[in-house]
């Protein structure tokens, strides 16, 4: 099967499902990505995203409650599945190794 | 859903309204939920950490970037995956129609080609006719101020004939201009035709034009070089077209150069070039010439032959300002009359009663102005709307075929509406469903037009006399028309069969009971089958009426001989020589006769005069005559007959002077019809006398459009062409022997000549396009009917192949079966005939009135259009008829 590579915003998005404890819809979604990286999202973009990652399956959906806020609409709650999970540790280690491979003392030559 | 928000701030939480609207329209129904609740918490939240506007900007902003395909794109294989309960979407249902209709029209393949030919026919007809006549209405339209620019006219009346000029005299626009404040400008243009030669390059340009300074800026014609506003300012200026420049200076750069204009070589400076004037004008001038040239000292009011426009301000009532103009012939015309004429004052203001100025829209002249001396040949609002009619009639022919055919198989189809509908089907889908078979039907065969357009624009082209390319098919507007006419005559084609189809009951359908007897329909079918008869019998017709009217015009006695006779307009090059020149022809053995005029039978030149018989107490009528300028062999040349009097002849030196021959139709005019007019005198304007020596029988100089009006005779002055009468087999040995001869008297350019029979037969160009297109049409709507009678007889003829097993059986014979087949449709195309017969012998009788020599509609040319009709129709269900009369009846009956 051919790898799947992930978009940036599409590994934002993942983190942020991962990180929370519970199911998660667009909303949350947006602020939390809103808070930890100081940019601005819209709904549009952050709805796509889930879908997307959905359909690769690396999340799972279901149909949560409506609330008064929401016009009496339901959410659909997006949660990580096991390949999501191991998409992110992928993503990490691979990371890490590139992280390793940075001569030593080159940051200090930059002056870092 | 209820909002349960605080009532408080009812406004403070409601998102606007048209976007939620906008959001629900585009997003798909399995995403939209989500969405628009995330959306509306958002908003919710924002609008109590914001101002309301914000937050209903922000809202909106959010909307807005909901609009992706993403968000849109229902169509998407996961649609199955999020819902397996989707309600069917109209685009869903669409979807259904196409493949329905698709699968049907491909069941029914020579059904479907029938209809597919005969509405690619009606709609590649509909396209050509609406390009003719978009181009017909775009006529003089590009002056920027083009709805305020007025053509100055005058009409003449007299002896019950009114003359309009569409050309006035030097002093009349700037008069005008000069009395009335709300002519912004005026200005004038003067069509010559003269030699032109830069350094070996000469040739004879027949577009030139001498035009007032501001004539091209007022014609919006713009500079490709040199100073719009100066360029024809200076005497002996000349403006001339990029091909005029490419054709004298190559490459060269033209500005500044010379250019020699006419048999004088006068020296014409360029100080300008121009694109061209535009195709849809009604002038094409290759050159313009400063009028300044010109200068006209005291410019008169009483003549013609400046072609005056005027530029109205934008509240001028040009009604209004043409009753002024009486004021100015009182002011200006009387006294030129008077002075010219040697009349009195009283006599004076008589002759210029019917003398009236008046204005021509410039947008109408292409279409309306009929003038003899328009400075092109214009087109006719009244073949605009012929054509027009004919266009759509032709297309309605093959919506009907589409109709026709449709509900000649009602019965095949009714079990399916009856399945449909007991599946829930609702009626109006399924009309809809038989609307989308005939769009769909349609839209093939304007893919089919497109391949039809492509093949015929250049036949097209030539038989209208117009330069339209391809690329204005492509074009947005022609692509969105005819996608708008595919669709209307798919409507209009579909409606009563869906109509129809649709509003069967289930039960009756699915007993199939309901089409055991199908005379009900017999009414509708014999009706359009009769209406697509009639329209091709009156176009057999008129096609037969054109052609006849248009031979008889060709052959028609014009009262002297054009064959074998040779114009030469352009004598003069050769100076004082040319009467040398034109002894030594007279030597040559093919020769006939020669002689020394510039004016020939249907040629452009000709004068013209006000004249009135001398010492007529009784009869002092004036009337207009035109003027030949001739010599002695002028006749003999030309075959003319005098009836009464003589010839010029040399033996009375008074002849060159005061001789005049007259034709029959001056001494008709003059009042001397009964007495003979030998001896009497005329006067002309310049109180000069006449004596008429003979009268020549009347010969149409002009073209038998035209009655043959008053035409005078007169001796010498102005020679400068030649007419040869020639009798020779080798016609290009001739001429080329007349080519040598013309350099051997080393002139002043090349040798220009045309045959008079020639010239004769582009006068009827216009009647010839017309005939044409007649043909062409009546042609097409002969197809599209029998292509639309073949198919309904195949398929009537199929529903009784077992009726004719049957009576094969029972002892009938093959003529009897095939007579019995025939009879029906025979008879609807007999009463189409019927019908079209005085329809069209009305039509054609008043489009005969135009010609002033015409033939009549006769009995026998209704009765061919007739014959052919019936022909066509009996060949056509015939086939169908003696295939399905010679079948075994054995294999007939086995059928099931």
């Amino acid at each position: 099967m051919k790898k799947t590579v992930l978009g940036e915003l599409e590994e934002l998005v993942l983190l942020v499902v991962a990180a929370s404890t519970e199911d998660v819809y667009g909303v949350p979604v947006l602020e939390e990505l809103q808070r930890q990286t100081g940019r601005s999202f819209t709904i549009s973009a952050v709805h796509t995203t889930l879908y997307r990652l959905e359909e690769k399956g690396f999340l799972a959906s279901s149909v949560g409650g409506a609330t008064a806020e929401r016009g009496g609409r339901s959410k659909r709650l997006f949660a990580l599945t096991a390949e999501g999970g191991n998409v992110l540790r992928e993503i990490q280690q691979m990371r890490t190794r590139l992280w390793q491979a940075i001569p030593e003392g080159k940051f200090q030559l930059l002056g870092l | 859903m209820a909002r349960k928000l605080p009532s408080t701030q009812p406004e403070r939480s409601s998102p606007p309204r048209w976007a939620d609207w906008l959001l629900r329209w585009f997003v798909a129904p399995h995403l939209l939920e989500y969405l628009q609740g995330d959306l509306h918490e958002l908003f919710h939240k924002r609008s109590q950490q914001v101002s309301r506007a914000q937050a209903r900007s922000e809202y909106v902003w959010a909307v807005l970037q909901c609009l992706t395909p993403f968000f849109h794109n229902s169509l998407r294989e996961r649609d199955q995956y999020y819902s397996q309960y989707l309600k069917p979407t109209n685009t869903t249902m669409l979807r259904n129609f196409l493949k329905i209709a698709w699968r049907n029209l491909m069941l029914n393949k020579a059904f479907t080609a029938i209809n597919m030919v005969g509405l690619a026919i009606g709609l590649t007809c509909f396209m050509l006719i609406a390009v003719f006549v978009d181009n017909e209405l775009s006529f003089d339209k590009y002056p920027t101020d083009a709805k305020n620019i007025y053509r100055v006219q005058v009409s003449v009346a007299g002896n019950g004939d009114v003359v309009v000029y569409p050309n006035v005299d030097a002093g009349v626009g700037k008069g005008i201009q000069g009395a009335f404040p709300e002519v912004k400008a005026s200005t004038r243009f003067m069509p010559v035709s003269d030699y032109i030669q830069y350094k070996e390059n000469q040739f004879k340009e027949a577009h030139l034009a001498f035009a007032d300074s501001n004539f091209l800026s007022l014609f919006s014609i713009s500079f490709l070089k040199g100073n719009a506003a100066r360029a024809l300012i200076a005497p002996n200026s000349i403006v001339i077209s990029k091909a005029f420049a490419q054709k004298y200076f190559g490459n060269e750069e033209p500005i500044g150069k010379s250019l020699a204009v006419g048999t004088q070589r006068t020296a014409f400076t360029v100080t300008g070039v121009i694109d061209k004037v535009p195709d849809n004008s009604h002038f094409h001038t290759d050159a313009f010439l400063s009028l300044s040239t010109h200068h006209i000292a005291n410019p008169t009011w009483s003549n013609v032959g400046f072609y005056t426009y005027l530029e109205l301000n934008d509240k001028a009532d040009p009604k209004k300002l043409e009753a002024k103009f009486p004021q100015l012939v009182a002011k200006y015309v009387v006294p030129e009359v008077q002075r010219d004429m040697g009349v009195s004052l009283a006599q004076a203001q008589k002759s210029v009663e019917t003398f009236r100025f008046s204005l021509q829209p410039l947008t109408d002249i292409h279409l309306y102005s009929n003038t003899k001396y328009e400075l092109e040949p214009n087109g006719d609002i009244k073949y605009v709307y012929i054509f027009s009619a004919l266009a759509l009639f032709i297309l309605l022919l093959a919506c009907i075929n589409f109709t026709n055919l449709s509900t000649a198989q009602a019965a095949k189809r009714s079990r399916e509406v009856g399945i449909r509908k007991v599946m829930g089907s609702i009626k109006n889908q399924i009309v809809f469903q038989f609307l989308t078979e005939s769009i769909l039907l349609t839209l093939l065969a304007m893919v089919c037009a497109y391949g039809l357009l492509f093949l015929l624009l250049p036949y097209f082209d030539q038989v209208a006399n117009k330069q339209i390319s391809f690329s204005f098919f492509l074009s947005y507007q022609s692509i969105l028309t005819l996608f708008l006419a595919s669709l209307l005559s798919g409507i209009l084609a579909g409606a009563y069969p869906a109509f129809f189809l649709s509003s069967f009951s289930i039960i009756n359908t699915l007993k199939g009971a309901f089409f055991g007897n199908s005379s009900q329909k017999k009414p509708l079918h014999s009706g359009l089958i009769v209406f697509q008869f009639s329209i091709s019998t009156i176009l057999l017709i008129a096609t037969i009426v054109v052609y006849k009217q248009l031979q008889y015009m060709q052959t028609k006695k014009l009262g002297y001989d054009k064959d074998q006779v040779i114009a030469l307009p352009d004598t003069r090059l050769l100076g004082a020589k040319q009467l040398a020149f034109k002894e030594q022809l007279a030597q040559n053995s093919h020769v006939v006769a020669a002689s020394l005029s510039r004016y020939t039978p249907g040629g452009n030149m000709m004068d013209g005069t006000q004249i009135y018989p001398k010492n007529e107490t009784s009869n002092g009528a004036e009337i207009h005559a035109n003027i030949f300028h001739v010599d002695y062999d002028y006749l003999h040349t030309l075959g003319i007959q005098v009836v009464q009097g003589r010839n010029f002849s040399r033996d009375f030196p008074t002849d060159t002077i005061s001789g005049v021959l007259i034709n029959e139709s001056a001494v008709h005019e003059l009042g001397w019809k009964g007495t003979n007019p030998i001896g009497k005198s005329v006067v002309r304007s310049g109180n000069q006398e006449f004596k008429i020596i003979g009268v020549v029988k009347d010969f149409n100089y002009v073209s038998v459009k035209q009655k043959v009006a008053p035409l005078m005779l007169l001796m010498g002055q102005n020679a400068g062409g030649m007419v040869l009468k020639i009798k020779t087999t080798d016609v290009p040995g001739f001429l080329a022997d007349l080519k040598t001869q013309w350099e051997a008297f080393s002139p002043n350019g090349p040798l220009e000549y045309h045959f008079l029979d020639e010239q004769f037969a582009t006068f009827y160009a216009s009647e010839q396009r017309t005939q044409q297109l007649f043909s062409a049409f009546a042609l097409l709507a002969v197809i599209i009917a029998s292509l639309g009678l073949f198919a309904l007889s195949a398929f009537v003829i199929e529903q009784r192949t077992k009726e004719i097993g049957i009576r094969k059986v029972m002892g009938a014979s093959v003529p009897g079966i095939v007579q019995l087949l025939v009879k029906d449709f025979v008879r609807l195309v007999f009463i189409a005939v019927v019908i079209a017969s005085p329809i069209a012998w009305y039509a054609m009788h008043h489009w005969l009135q135009d010609f002033a020599y015409r033939i009549e509609v006769e009995w026998w040319m209704l009765a061919l259009s007739g014959l052919i009709a019936l022909t066509i129709a009996l060949l056509t269900v015939s086939y169908q008829s003696i295939k399905a009369a010679l079948m075994n009846p054995v294999k007939s009956l086995r059928r099931e």
